[in-house]
This record gives structure tokens, sequence and C-alpha cells, in this order.
């Protein structure tokens, strides 16, 4: 059973498309430009502004951005899954208060955190501190990791477990052996997200970054407040097309739609 | 001393009670089945035996040994769900084999016993493979060998047939029993099909409203029901209020209207429940007068609707290839003495 779109709904979704894809691929073209300027190649390309990548404080930049990313998202995955067990499993007063809880910081705009995560950090001496902006990542980008170990944990069969305990188990063994591999898929998703969260994060970093914990975004951030060249162009286009491998990647091992709709295996 | 003694057995959620007060013994190498529909309690027994589900009050002993202070995984229990809780990310033999592996068997006496299991269920070849690469029918002989793997004292089986479809139902039903006799060992099937109860166990206990409401061998309990409750839930059959008008050695004089029933049993108090089972009526020529409303053709049998003085009443008979009798054709319906019981509401 097929019900075609009518021509007003593809032409509605055409332009959708194109409004989404439009922005991007003038960045993809503009990084191939051979001038000093934004313009549009026409005559002549050039790989000089991916070159001049190499040789400008973009790359210390993006180890910052990748480090920060790696490690927030695990502190988060890390502190999820206890999180996710307690409230998924158990029934207490206060659960659902707690939930909330962890999953506020997607209603808190960042800019409040940035602000306020300045000024806490002031308090205690975490400033131009790279473990004080891993920290305030944390709290950004845990409601991901939250909610993908929460879905993960709810979909999968429980009986499995129980089965796995009165086949002579110990609970800490159910655990590792039967739990952590069914709600791994879910878990690498949350993480994967949380990760993407944590490296696209401005508002709330250009708040808390200092000149030794500046990540990518906020060095771009400042350099096209004072220059206007294609190397932003570039460097958008550079991370694109990392963003495009690891999809490739990821959706050869695991397949995408599975780890990000958090969906445990069984 | 039965091998599983249950006394008393509670539990509580709230104000509810999903068990509210079993006592049940049962013997080595026996087959049980708790038969019920949802929501009476079978379920939450069977997972109390197991120990995932702690008792609000009441005892479980088995080998004379009290559960109350041992853990699931000290039980020594095998357990066969519904969803049959297959590992997935295990093959066949890793899942056969976890319980050995927990058991700390030596992986070469683990490899003999798990192409034993496998052997005992039918799936010697497919020891390589994942549980999604096999049908319901196969994943459920893995669920099997591996509870059964474990020789543990008694087997748990929840619902097990419930997710595979009619026939294979049917050939299952006869393998586990079979497998059961084989290796003889202590069984609890907790079923809500009535058919699966009565051709499969030993001894079947109905159980309603957390209570066992009737408890024997499927014959004993299907044809002396006891209450109006179990001889409705056990098959089907024709039940009509009546009033007593007199008692002579444990049979019963009873009154429908203008006519007049002898029926086996007793109760207390001027009014009776009569149960008539559909297959022991058959049409002759005396009887209860009746018109029959509908007729219909059930392959081995035709079910007959049959407005009778008594009230309307469903008529089995076998399909002996001979003529039926028509709608609208007046019978007598008429059976033999013992097949008219009196149960409690």
């Amino acid at each position: 059973m097929t019900v075609g779109n009518g021509r007003l709904a593809l032409l509605f979704h055409a332009a959708f498309i194109a409004f989404i894809l439009a922005p991007l691929i003038v960045v993809g073209l503009v990084a191939f430009t051979p001038e000093a300027y934004l313009s549009i190649p026409t005559t002549r390309w050039s790989l000089r502004w991916f070159v001049a990548i190499w040789n400008s404080d973009f790359i210390p930049a993006f180890w910052i951005s990748l480090y920060v990313g790696c490690a927030s998202a695990t502190i988060a995955l890390l502190v999820s899954v206890p999180a996710a067990i307690a409230t998924a499993r158990h029934q207490f007063p206060g659960r659902d208060a707690l939930v909330a809880y962890f999953l506020s910081p997607l209603m808190v705009p960042h800019v409040v955190l940035g602000v306020a995560l300045l000024r806490f950090m002031a308090e205690v001496g975490l400033t131009a501190n790279i473990f004080g902006l891993i920290m305030g990542h944390v709290i950004v980008i845990m409601p991901f990791t939250l909610r993908l170990a929460l879905a993960a944990l709810t979909g999968m069969n429980r009986h499995c477990e129980w089965a796995a305990w009165s086949l002579g188990a110990p609970l800490s063994v159910v655990f590792r052996r039967v739990t952590l591999p069914m709600i791994m898929p879910g878990l690498a998703g949350g993480w994967l997200l949380a990760f993407i969260q944590s490296f696209d994060e401005l508002t709330m970093t250009v708040f808390v970054a200092s000149p030794g914990t500046t990540t990518l975004p906020v060095r771009m951030f400042q350099y096209i407040t004072d220059n206007i060249d294609p190397m932003v162009a570039s460097i958008s286009t550079a991370l694109m097309l990392l963003a495009v491998v690891m999809m490739a990647a990821m959706e050869r091992v695991y397949g995408l739609e599975r780890l990000l709709a958090g969906k445990g295996d069984n | 001393m039965p091998f599983l003694e249950i006394q008393g057995l509670v539990k509580r959620y709230g104000s509810v009670a999903a068990v509210d007060g079993v006592d049940l013994a049962v013997e080595r190498g026996e087959f049980l089945s708790l038969l019920g529909p949802s929501g009476c309690g079978k379920s939450t027994t069977l997972l109390a035996i197991a120990g995932f589900v702690e008792p609000s009050a009441g005892s479980i002993r088995i080998d004379g040994r009290e559960m109350a202070p041992v853990k699931p995984n000290r039980r020594n229990i095998g357990i066969v769900f519904q969803s049959f809780a297959l590992f997935p990310h295990m093959t066949v033999a890793e899942n056969v084999g976890f319980g050995l592996e927990m058991r700390r068997v030596s992986a070469a006496e683990r490899g003999h016993r798990i192409a034993e299991a496998l052997a005992l269920v039918r799936l010697d070849e497919l020891a390589g493979r994942y549980p999604k690469q096999l049908s319901g029918g196969q994943q459920q002989r893995v669920a099997l060998a591996r509870a059964l793997v474990i020789r543990p004292d008694l087997l748990l089986l929840d619902e097990p047939m419930s997710s595979l479809d009619a026939k294979l139902r049917e050939e299952m039903r006869v393998e586990i029993r079979d497998i059961q006799r084989r290796v003889a060992i202590t069984t609890i099937l907790v079923t809500h099909d009535q058919a699966e109860a009565l051709l499969m166990a030993d001894r079947v206990a109905v159980m309603d409203r957390g209570r066992i409401a009737r408890i024997g061998r499927p014959y004993e309990v299907y044809e002396d029901p006891g209450s109006a409750f179990v001889s409705n839930f056990l098959g089907r059959t024709n039940l009509i209020a009546a009033t007593v008008v007199g008692r002579s050695g444990g049979r019963l004089r009873l009154r429908v209207g203008e006519v007049e029933v002898d029926a086996t049993g007793d109760v207390n108090g001027s009014t009776a429940m009569l149960s008539l089972r559909p297959e022991r009526l058959s049409f002759g020529s005396d009887g209860v007068p009746g018109k029959v409303e509908s007729c219909l053709f059930m392959g081995g049998q035709w079910l007959y609707r049959v407005a009778t003085p008594i009230g309307e009443l469903a008529v089995i008979r076998p399909n002996e290839g001979g003529a039926h009798v028509p709608e609208g054709g007046t019978v007598r319906v008429t059976w033999p003495p013992e097949a008219a019981r009196v149960v409690h509401e």
C-alpha cells in the first residue's frame, strides 16, 4: 500500500530539504575558494584554506574539544547507568522527581548555565581548568546518556536477568554477563549523542572557556568575530567530512537506527 | 514427606493479595499444573518458588529445606519463561552452558553435557546459532535444554507455550511431557490453557483469586469440579440453578421449574447449582423435551443449542457420519445419572 505524495506535498518536502542542505552546500563550496575572502569558487578550486588549518591554533582547539567530548560523555555514561538502573528497576519515593531533576538541564537555557557555572567555578577556584569545563559539559549532556540508558533498560526482557540469576549467577555476574551486553547498543548510542552534544556546545562553553581550555566551537566563534575569511568554512567542511566518515563507519558496525533509537538487543 | 511443600503462602502488593493462602504438596518426580485465569496468582506462586518474589507470609520447602533465606541462584531450579528469555548475545551452546559455567563445571564436561542436553531436545546441529536465527519452537527447546542441563531439583514452566502457534503448541506439549517423564524431574507448569494442563500434568491445581479452588488428577477434577468456577474453567458446562426437594444416599433430588432431576453431590441449604457437561448429554426417546435452536458443525463434533424447560442446554455429539438433528427439530435430552453434578456457586 503506497500513498503517493500530492504535488504540493512534494514541493514542500523538496523545499524543506533544500533549506537544510543549502547552507551546508554553500559552506562546502566556499571552503574550496582560492581567494582570501568569502566567495563561491567559479573558475578555480583550491585547497589553500584546508592547508591553512594545519598551521593554525584550530588544531589544538580540536584536540581539546575531542578530549572534553570523550571525557564528559564517558563520565556522563558512568553516572547514568546506575541512575538508570535505580529509576527503571526500583520503586521509591521521589523517583519521578529524581528523573525530572536529572533531565532538567534540557530545560535550562545554556546561557543561564554558563553564567552560573562561571560564578561557581570562580568561587571554587576551577576557572581556566579543563576539569571544570568537563564537569560543566557532563551536566549538559547527561540527559542524553540517561534517556538512552533508561530506554535500553526498560526495553530489555527482564526475564533474561531472572533466568541468569536462577541458573546460578550472582547479581553482579548477571549484570556483567547479561544486562550490560543487552543494553550496550543503547549505552553506545547515548555516549555518541552525548559526545556530539559536547563537541557542539558553544553557548555555555563561551562563558567557562579560558585560553587554556578553548574548544573548537569557541575558537571558531572568536575567529569570525575578528576575521572574515574562508578559514571557518574549510574547518566546517572538514568537520562535516569527519562526521560523514564516522556515521558511515558506525552504520557498518552497529546500524545507526538501532544505536540512536536506544533499542536493546532482544 | 512431599518434595516441594508450600504452606500458607501469601503475597501482598499494597492492599491487594495476589496469592492469598496457598498450600501445596508436590511429590518427587510429579508434574503439577497451576491453572487459572490471569490474575489468579498462579504466576506469582511460581515466581515465589523460584525466589524472584519474596512472600509476605508462609513457607516454601524443597526437599525439607526452608527456601526463605536461599537466593534464587542457590536454589538449583530450572525455569522456562513464556518469552524464553534466551541471552541474545550468546550462541545456543553458550546459552545452554551458562548454568554449568556458573557451577564451575570444567570445559570438557561442559561440552559433553551441552551436547547431551541439546540432543534431548533434538537441536544438536544448531549449537553455533544465535537465538534470533531460530524459530519459536527451536528457541523454546533451547530454553528447556538450558533449564534441564543444570540437573535442577525442580523445573518451573511459566506459560511456556503461549507464544507458539497452535500446531506447534500441541507438538511441544507432548514433547515436553515425554522429556519430563524421561528425566523424571519434579515439574510445575503455570498455564491458563485448560487443555494444556489436563493433557500434561499428573495433577491439576485450579486457582481462583489467590487460592487453590480444586486440586486433583485431571480426570477427577474435570468430572467432579466441586465449584461452578472450576467446572466452567475446565472445559465447558451447562450450569442450572435449582431448588433442593429431597436427599437420599449422597444424591439430591432437584427441581428446576416444573422438572425434577437427580444429581450427585451435596450442598447445605435449599438451593443448588446443577452442572451438566455438554458431551455427556445425548438425544433419546425420554428425557427433557427441547427444540434445537442452532446446530454448529465443528469437524469431529456437532454443537447443538437446545431450548428446554430447564433452560438452554449446550449439547455436543460426536460426528459419526450420519444425519444430524436439524435446526428447529424437537428432541429429548437425556444423560446418565452420574453426569448430573451439584457444584458450589
